[in-house]
């Protein structure tokens, strides 16, 4: 029998795993271990026989009290694997954004082996949504690692008002408007677009995203909600935060124009 | 008369937003306007939700490698149930104690904090757990979980609480050398993980 979630919404609800993930720790609860591990052990997720984590996650959990089970500590280290395939890694060059990566890195796994721990002690609730859609769990504990990191590095773009006009029609003949138009028509284009917005400064990444959400930087009306207000700053910062962002992506994106 | 109603913490907003149907810019909107003070925690959780899933098929470094062991023997040392009797970390008391402070370089008060169980063993950097081990003559698992085990001492010294009201108040190994007034450089080599 799988165990059901205990976690509930505030409105009592409680917390429901996904059908498909339902049907499918029926169907591999029955498998004998050795191939639940070789199973769960496959990391190409268009394999039709690939294992969700959400599973994997629950049959860690439901093993909590199989101390001696060698097999269990393979299913963890899976598990665990897993969790840091889905973190950034930082690459080589020891830069800012490369020691930032590597500390959130740390602090989720940190916090994800925390979790872990105190479940297996004692049942902990907050690990059932982890269960419902583990992808996005794990970017809630990036999201809690890379606010904390962000503040103590003092990461920020503070741009004041005036920033130069010169670098702002330099820029624009960098036909930014393509760019743009590029970005919302393509759906491929957009998921390469979001990775490198990434490593942006955090005023910019989040320019970046609320403009590819359709947000307007400026409105006349006040009842419309715009970039601007969102992020408590003027529509001049907004459009230095889009500016600098577009010159960092189109330099990504056609380094030859850069130069 | 009226009553507003009690006004929802961050963790219940981001909790809310991630179970909606649709994370567009309408819905995104409506989350800011509703809750302009997390304002820029929910276009951090939206952005993140769009970002696609990483697929990362290359092998893990060395390092990974061994925060996969590390991670394994925490892991391991929650599922052990010390049996009755004394915890092993009460052992740290006179003479062993001031010979693991000499060992590891540091005053006396970082070992009785060990010896207190006021550090969080998460949190506690691998060579350390593992010179406890050392100390003690135990394997590193019983350490953590001879760490995770609760405090019998009801009162003495205390640090300034990290968590709520009611649970248990553990810091973290760096908080301890900060409050000991152990110097920088001295830091940096004790919380270094090795490998």
């Amino acid at each position: 029998m799988i165990i059901p979630l205990t976690k509930r919404r505030k409105d009592g609800t409680p917390y429901l795993r996904p059908d498909n993930i339902e049907a499918l720790l029926q169907a591999l609860a029955d498998l004998p271990r050795d191939e639940l591990l070789e199973r769960t052990s496959i990391r190409d997720r268009k394999d039709p026989l690939y294992v969700p984590t959400e599973c994997v996650l629950h049959f860690v959990r439901a093993s909590r009290r199989d101390n001696s089970d060698t097999g269990f500590e393979r299913l963890y280290r899976i598990l665990f694997e897993r969790v840091l395939c889905a973190l950034p890694r930082a690459e080589t060059s020891g830069n800012t954004v490369s020691l930032l990566k590597e500390r959130i890195r740390n602090a989720v796994s940190d916090r994800f082996v925390e979790l872990l721990a105190k479940d297996r002690h004692e049942p902990d609730e907050r690990l059932d949504f982890f269960e419902v859609r583990f992808d996005l769990a794990i970017k809630r504990l990036r999201l809690d690692a890379q606010e904390r990191a962000w503040r103590e590095e003092g990461r920020s773009d503070p741009l004041d008002a005036d920033t130069n006009v010169s670098e702002r029609e330099a820029v624009a003949a960098i036909a930014e408007d393509t760019f743009e138009a590029n970005i919302l028509s393509d759906p491929h284009f957009r998921d390469r677009v979001y990775l490198a917005i990434d490593n942006l400064p955090p005023e910019q990444s989040r320019t970046m995203h609320l403009l590819m959400l359709g947000w307007p930087t400026h409105s006349n009306d006040p009842a419309v909600m715009t970039i601007a207000k969102a992020l408590g700053c003027s529509d001049r910062s907004v459009r230095n935060y889009r500016e600098r962002a577009l010159k960092t992506l189109v330099a990504l994106f056609n380094p030859g124009d850069d130069q | 008369m009226t009553t507003n109603p009690t006004p929802l913490a961050l963790e219940d907003v981001l909790d809310l937003f991630q179970m909606e149907e649709a994370h567009d810019g309408d819905v995104l909107a409506r989350y800011v306007e509703a809750h302009p003070e997390f304002a820029l925690q929910l276009i951090d959780l939206s952005r993140l939700m769009a970002t696609p899933e990483l697929n990362d098929d290359a092998p893990l470094s060395a390092i990974d490698q061994s925060r996969i062991d590390a991670a394994w023997i925490v892991h391991k040392a929650a599922g052990l149930e010390l049996k009755g009797g004394p915890n092993p970390l009460d052992a740290l008391a006179g003479e062993r104690g001031k010979a693991l402070a000499g060992t590891l370089g540091v005053p006396r008060q970082v070992v009785t904090c060990l010896r207190e169980r006021k550090v969080d063993p998460s949190r506690t950097p691998h060579p350390i757990l593992k010179a406890l081990g050392e100390a003690l003559e135990i394997p590193e698992p019983y350490v953590i979980a001879a760490m995770r085990q609760a405090s019998t001492l009801g009162s003495g010294r205390r640090f300034k609480a990290d968590g709520k009201p009611g649970t248990a108040a553990q810091v973290s190994f760096e908080q301890v050398l900060i409050e000991a007034g152990v110097p920088e450089a001295d830091r940096k080599r004790l919380l270094t993980e090795g490998d």
